[in-house]
């Protein structure tokens, strides 16, 4: 505790805090912008950074990061257009509230989840980091495959509009998973013989594609009548009773951010999905789930930013990254001459604590930040799209171009565009394919290896008891709503008097 | 010394191409494009940067260099723009063995001869490791379990790379079979063999430095000689296995660029390597920072497609 307090105590300084101000800042920019994240801005100041001391680089470094999870979900609440990947739940019912009038409200709500799951994962990275990273180890494929599904059909139960639809949507997005070279078994699927395609779709051209540029075709079509909403220019943050109120989720969604950070592999979007779900089905309404509902944008932004700090937890303790921005900045480490692994908390520890105090501290700066900014931002839903759409149109095809450096992915963000824009009209929900499409790929890899570890065998579904939870669970959430359905018509029989109440 | 008579030599091949017309007069000319197969973050990556920013700190050529990731199937993606590229020089990037593995498992229909290799800018020595309280302590342990039982020891693998092929030549050189399983990139490895999911897996001997204190023990190291690093663990030869391996980062250019500028390029590498401070970035990562010339490269993945082609159909069956 010392070390924290002394690590705090030196971030709070003059010069690292400019350093983690610029890095807060210019994340929550980029992440605002679809199509830039902050794996692309770590990037690209790198090779800038050489010439600064070590602990100052990664500090800004880590600021980058939690500004650009938070920033995303700017424009996914005003504009329907996830800002980066991790915010793509927020629209789910943050852009809803929004055009219901209330976008201050909507804001004031993802920024305050944003700033309590940043935090709730901080307290597990100072207190728990060590047996948290060694339990994280007991997950092997079947644990993921089981959590993957639950996750699946947690937000697949209670599907908004028609199930048929949904359902249509999830299979669409499975598809668009498959073809690429398939990690299971080291062979080329579905490429028919296109060499470009030997590297599958993208994540990131095809959110960008399915949310964005189908939402600036239909923002395009319809764009002298897009209605003027009366908006209330503060961010508006729910009393403390009402948080209080949404403590349990707030707290539930923390964690499952925090632990999927804590697995590698497993993206931030991901747990915002599985944050979702679980909030949909221990949800009083869940009906409500989709229309712009408070619980909905907690579960999402609390998650992805439980995701930011449960990443770091591996790798402060370990040296393995729990997600790719982990990986660069791991490599920024190495860079610096600084040897990550196990012994660096040994090697190095005031080093590792500045980074967790930065952490700490970069969520309070976005904070601040961002609820001071949310009075202009929140206009930027009456801007003149004529001036928007061009320009969001550029920066989706650079971050696309960026990702891979080919023109290839350029024609999946336009393709899926148009996808994602005749889906809409025909009023096929969006989000279940992208959980499909995200969902899909490991779901089957850490099946097949399952699979190949037991030899053929799903016993192990039964035998491990972290798996069989999980595979409870799912079963539950298939089965309680139809039996809770006849139950409440059975109670309807035997009681008709309680009807005309 | 030598170097300054290549670069005598490489004047006078300069003056008779200013003679001859050719564009190699001032190689280069404009910026060096180095592709990386994979994405920003993580070992290769962080070598192309090393590399990088010693040629621009050390002002090796006039213009700028610059790092282009391009990562996706496994790394064919990225050779596969290299390999396309206009063979002038301007257009190189570098991988490892996987080069020779990601054909012989039928996903690319091309290897390291459809290229100009350039050379090596060092190699991870590779071995394989255990859990450090499993009952497997040696290689002798894995193989006469696996003798006595077939696939009764698992091995994390990332399919159709070299860390799934080079236990499958150590168990067929064994006569033994293991039960390899898909497991993915290196921290998953480390993972499923720290979480007692699979039994071993391949580990870079600096890996095993870093990661001994979390519970990863080498049990084999696949190098000539006991490695310095790991005097404890024996070499695959000492246990009758007369194999020798190692990880290699290897710089290619697209086949038909000129002689003499994969030469000044193989020239400037080795110039990179012979740097102290990138000798130690490079051992930071893992890489034993030694050049290796284009014939001696080509030797080696000559020598490893041998060994990798007959198992190939073997590779392919791992599946549930």
């Amino acid at each position: 505790m010392d070390q924290l307090a002394s690590a705090l105590v030196h971030v709070m300084t003059p010069v690292p805090f400019l350093w983690l101000l610029l890095g807060v800042s210019s994340g929550i920019f980029v992440g605002a912008i679809p199509g830039l994240g902050g794996g692309m801005l770590i990037t690209l100041v790198l090779p800038l950074t050489f010439t600064m001391d070590s602990t100052n680089a990664l500090i800004m470094m880590i600021g980058m990061y939690v500004g650009s999870v938070s920033g995303g979900l700017i424009s996914a609440t005003l504009l329907r257009m996830p800002g980066t990947p991790s915010s793509v739940v927020t629209t789910f019912d943050g852009y809803p509230m929004a055009q219901n009038g209330e976008p201050g409200r909507a804001l004031g709500l993802g920024i305050g989840s944003s700033v309590i799951g940043g935090l709730i994962s901080g307290f597990f990275l100072v207190v728990l980091s060590p047996p948290l990273s060694i339990w994280a180890l007991s997950f092997g494929p079947w644990e993921y495959f089981t959590m993957i599904m639950m996750g699946m059909i947690l937000i697949a139960s209670i599907s908004k509009g028609s199930m048929a639809k949904g359902l249509l949507a999830g299979a669409l997005g499975m598809t668009a998973a498959m073809p690429g070279l398939n990690e299971s078994d080291g062979q080329l699927r579905l490429t028919y013989g296109f060499t470009v395609l030997s590297g599958g779709f993208n994540l990131l051209p095809v959110l960008l594609g399915i949310f964005v540029m189908s939402q600036i075709l239909k923002d395009a079509i319809s764009i002298k009548n897009v209605p003027k909403l009366m908006v209330s220019s503060r961010a508006i943050f729910p009393s403390w009773r009402q948080w209080a109120g949404h403590s349990v989720n707030l707290i539930r969604s923390s964690v499952v951010g925090t632990w999927i950070g804590i697995l590698p592999g497993v993206g931030a979007s991901i747990s915002a999905m599985v944050a979702y779900g679980m909030a949909k089905t221990f949800s009083r309404t869940p009906e409500k789930f989709g229309t712009g509902h408070d619980e909905g944008i907690i579960a999402s932004e609390a998650a992805n930013n439980a995701n930011v700090g449960g990443a770091l937890i591996p790798l402060v303790t370990m040296g393995i990254p729990g997600s790719p921005i982990d990986a660069i900045l791991l490599g920024a480490l190495v860079l610096h001459q600084i040897q990550p692994g196990p012994l660096l908390f040994a090697t190095n520890s005031s080093f590792v604590w500045a980074l967790i105090a930065a952490y700490l501290v970069a969520n309070i700066i976005m904070f601040v930040l961002m609820t001071l900014s949310v009075k202009h931002l929140a206009r930027v839903i009456n801007f003149n799209r004529a001036y928007l759409l061009p320009a969001i149109f550029v920066f989706c095809l650079v971050g696309a171009y960026s990702l891979t450096n080919r023109m290839f992915d350029v024609w999946v963000v336009l393709g899926f565009g148009v996808v994602g824009f005749l889906l809409d009209r025909a009023k096929v929900p969006l989000g279940p394919f992208v959980i499909g499409f995200v969902l899909a790929g490991p779901l089957e890899a850490e099946l097949r290896s399952g699979l190949q570890l037991s030899q053929g065998s799903l016993m192990p579904l039964l035998t491990r008891p972290i798996a069989l939870c999980f595979l409870a669970v799912t079963l539950f959430t298939l089965i309680f709503p139809i039996v809770s359905d006849q139950f409440k018509k059975a109670r309807k029989r035997n009681s008709p008097a309680e009807e005309t109440l | 010394m030598l170097i300054r008579i290549k670069t005598a030599i490489l004047a006078a091949c300069g003056v008779m191409a200013i003679g001859a017309g050719s564009a190699v007069a001032e190689f280069p000319e404009r910026p060096i494009k180095i592709i990386v197969p994979t994405s920003a973050g993580g070992a290769m990556d962080t070598l192309g940067r090393i590399v990088q920013r010693a040629f621009d700190e050390k002002g090796i050529f006039d213009q700028k260099v610059v790092i282009v990731n391009m990562p996706g199937a496994g790394g064919t993606i990225g050779t596969r723009a290299v390999k396309d590229a206009e063979p002038d020089g301007y257009t190189i990037g570098f991988w490892h063995d996987g080069l020779v593995t990601s054909k012989a498992m039928g996903v690319v229909d091309y290897d390291h001869n459809a290229f100009e290799i350039i050379g090596t800018t060092g190699y991870s020595a590779v071995g394989m490791g255990a859990l450090k309280d499993s009952d497997l302590k040696s290689l002798d342990d894995v193989i006469a379990k696996l003798g006595a039982e077939p696939k009764s020891v698992s091995v994390a693998t990332n399919i159709g790379l070299p860390v799934h092929f080079n236990p499958l030549i150590t168990f067929d050189m064994a006569g033994v079979e293991g039960l390899m399983v898909q497991i993915g990139g290196g921290s998953k490895r480390l993972a499923a063999v720290l979480g007692k999911h699979t039994d071993v897996a391949q580990f870079a001997v600096p890996e095993f430095v870093q990661f001994r204190a979390s519970g990863l023990e080498p049990i084999v190291v696949f190098s000539a000689e006991r490695d310095e690093l790991l005097p404890d663990t024996p070499t695959a030869k000492e246990s009758g296995i007369d194999l020798v391996l190692q990880s290699n980062r290897i710089w290619v250019a697209p086949k038909g660029t000129p002689d003499d500028v994969v030469e000044i390029l193989s020239d400037a590498l080795n110039q990179v390597l012979s740097d102290a401070k990138v000798k130690e970035e490079l051992s930071g990562l893992g890489v034993t920072p030694v050049f290796i010339s284009p014939n001696d490269t080509t030797a080696m993945l000559e020598n490893y497609r041998e060994l990798v082609s007959p198992l190939v159909a073997n590779a392919k069956s791992l599946s549930e």
